[in-house]
């Protein structure tokens, strides 16, 4: 599928359209379509504005632009920006203007990209399907009432109702992957480490990674290779620059080995999604890939690891949100309770579940037991995974094990919320990368993603298959 | 049950978030329901965590150093501006003794 960036990109170039032109139209669409679908927390029209004065400026005179240039897009709100509020979606940092910006949001103002606003998300990007908001939930364009998944909601839904070409989310346990299988567009997480963390509020800061969300392959692949590589300001980044994409990603799947994992179609999946998967790994073997049944008997436990360290991890986190030098104060007689009040009172329900029970898997007594051995089992995830990659290039499945859900529907139940990443978390686990690429719809209208996993450090193959069943899907 | 409830109080306490009657109902419930969820990897097989694992990232990145050179930085007035309540370049907090 064309590349909408480069083609915008072109036009630019050309001046068959203007950067003023493009923003323009974005704030209209948003103004026409976002009451509706609630995908924007906060809006930056002057400065976008300001800047697609700039970048027409830059191409009347003709200097260079990158890919990029003028063209808008959406930041998930957990993503600082410089004198932009920046609030995670909670009350205790409502009105939070950072004084910097994130190392993602520093490349993409060098490339001059344009940001239209800050998006929706689940609170601290703690969530399955963007509900637990100040901002109240998000919609999915596809059906109002339905989830656009979570947390990165605001974000995909941005993307999938065609109010910016592409926006940045994070993904932790699936945040962007599952929303982009709700919605029907590309989402991407990186190798861990691959993209800076800097200036972005940690939920679990050894899963945490940003990455892009677009409609097709190549747009996420372009917003990618702006915003990956080293960075001495993230202490887990991954040295060196990121892998080329462009060289391989039309170099189809002839000759390249898909492992299929019984454990991605067993029990707990819809049957539809099933179906349209099973469908999509025809379309693998007849394009000329190997198609290889394996198992990762670990599946059964990645969400239980995964529950336990990102908990323990954010309770961490968000030990610094107390009142003292930034975001909300409730005011108390002693600093204890001036701690208890503030915390009390911003933070929401899903936020505070997920404190409590990493505050136990930490705690004396407990620790050994829940958080030592989850690290332990995460080792082997890894391993099991290391190992299937000997074996095969890549591993299919589907993103999510149902299509999106009524809104309301499981709040009540966390669990059952959980469950709902069961298929992306284990890649988190290992710290491998995959991009989720529409599949199909059950029943004409609901999206189904197929998630596309490779070995650490191997996006370029994400991006081939991707890129690969892209086309075959689309004659 | 109580001993759930006993447990969420004083995690709460730990975390220090202080929570109300009705939200230490409720959570105490859901607490239970997802420790008795993650109990499951107490039966996986799996080499104990070593000091190096607990001290790297999964992508085996740990010890990540830059040359002990000061940086400097001018961000100090902005922060200190985002503080709720000042005196001066002072934070201002109730009494902590």
């Amino acid at each position: 599928m064309k590349s909408q960036l480069k083609e915008l990109n072109d036009r630019l170039k050309k001046g068959e359209v203007s950067s003023s032109d493009l923003v323009k139209e974005s704030f209209k669409k948003i103004n026409d379509q976002d009451k509706k679908i609630n995908s924007f927390i906060s809006l930056m029209e002057e400065e976008a504005m300001q800047k697609a004065k700039e970048v027409d400026s830059k191409i009347e005179n003709k200097e260079e632009i990158s890919i990029l240039a003028g063209i808008p897009c959406a930041i998930k709100d957990v993503i600082c920006t410089k004198g932009v509020k920046t609030t995670a979606a909670s009350r205790i940092l409502e009105n939070f203007v950072p004084p910097y910006d994130a190392e993602v949001v520093r490349k993409l103002r060098q490339n001059d990209a344009i940001m239209v606003g800050k998006t929706n998300l689940d609170e601290f990007a703690m969530g399955s399907s963007t509900e637990f908001s100040i901002k109240g939930p998000t919609h999915n364009p596809v059906d109002e009432s339905l989830v656009p998944g979570g947390s990165s909601g605001g974000s995909v839904a941005a993307v999938a109702a065609g109010l910016v070409p592409y926006a940045l989310g994070t993904d932790t346990g699936g945040s962007i992957r599952q929303p982009a299988s709700f919605c029907g567009v590309v989402g991407l997480k990186p190798t861990y480490g691959r993209v800076s963390r800097y200036g972005v509020i940690p939920y679990a800061s050894s899963f945490d990674q940003v990455s892009p969300v677009a409609k097709t392959v190549e747009d996420v692949a372009v917003v990618y290779e702006a915003i990956a590589g080293e960075d001495f300001k993230d202490g887990t980044t991954l040295s060196g620059k990121a892998p080329e994409i462009f060289p391989t990603i039309h170099d189809g799947v002839k000759g390249l080995r898909v492992g299929v994992p019984k454990e991605f179609l067993g029990e707990g999946i819809d049957k539809e999604v099933s179906n349209i998967i099973k469908t999509a790994i025809g379309k693998f073997q007849d394009a000329g890939a190997q198609i290889v049944d394996v198992s990762l008997p670990l599946t059964d436990v990645a969400l239980a690891a995964y529950l336990i360290l990102t908990r323990a991890e954010a309770s961490t986190n968000l030990a610094k949100y107390d009142g003292v030098r930034f975001g909300l104060r409730v005011s108390g007689k002693s600093i204890e309770e001036m701690y208890k009040k503030t915390r009390e009172v911003g933070f929401g329900i899903e936020v505070k579940r997920r404190i409590i029970l990493g505050t136990f898997a930490l705690s004396s007594g407990y620790a050994d037991k829940y958080y030592r051995k989850a690290v332990a089992v995460r080792k082997e995830i890894a391993n099991e995974y290391a190992r299937t990659f000997e074996q095969v290039d890549v591993l299919v499945g589907p993103a999510a094990p149902e299509t999106a859900f009524p809104i309301g529907s499981k709040t009540e139940d966390p669990l059952k919320m959980y469950a709902s990443d069961v298929l992306t978390v284990p890649v988190n686990v290992a710290g491998v990368p995959a991009i989720v690429v529409p599949a199909g719809k059950v029943a004409n209208v609901l999206p189904v993603g197929l998630q596309i996993i490779a070995a650490q450090g191997r996006e370029d193959l994400c991006f081939r298959v991707g890129a690969a069943f892209e086309e075959i899907n689309n004659q | 049950m109580k001993e759930s409830k006993d447990k969420v109080s004083h995690l709460a306490d730990l975390a220090r978030l202080d929570l109300d009657q009705e939200e230490k109902n409720r959570q105490e419930k859901e607490f239970q329901d997802v420790v008795n969820f993650v109990s499951k990897i107490e039966k996986v097989s799996a080499t104990p965590a070593t000091e190096k694992s607990l001290h790297s990232t999964i992508s085996g990145v740990s010890n990540v150093f830059r040359e002990d050179v000061v940086i400097p930085s001018d961000l100090a007035d902005e922060l200190i501006e985002l503080a709720p309540e000042r005196k001066g370049r002072l934070i201002k907090v109730p009494k902590v003794l």
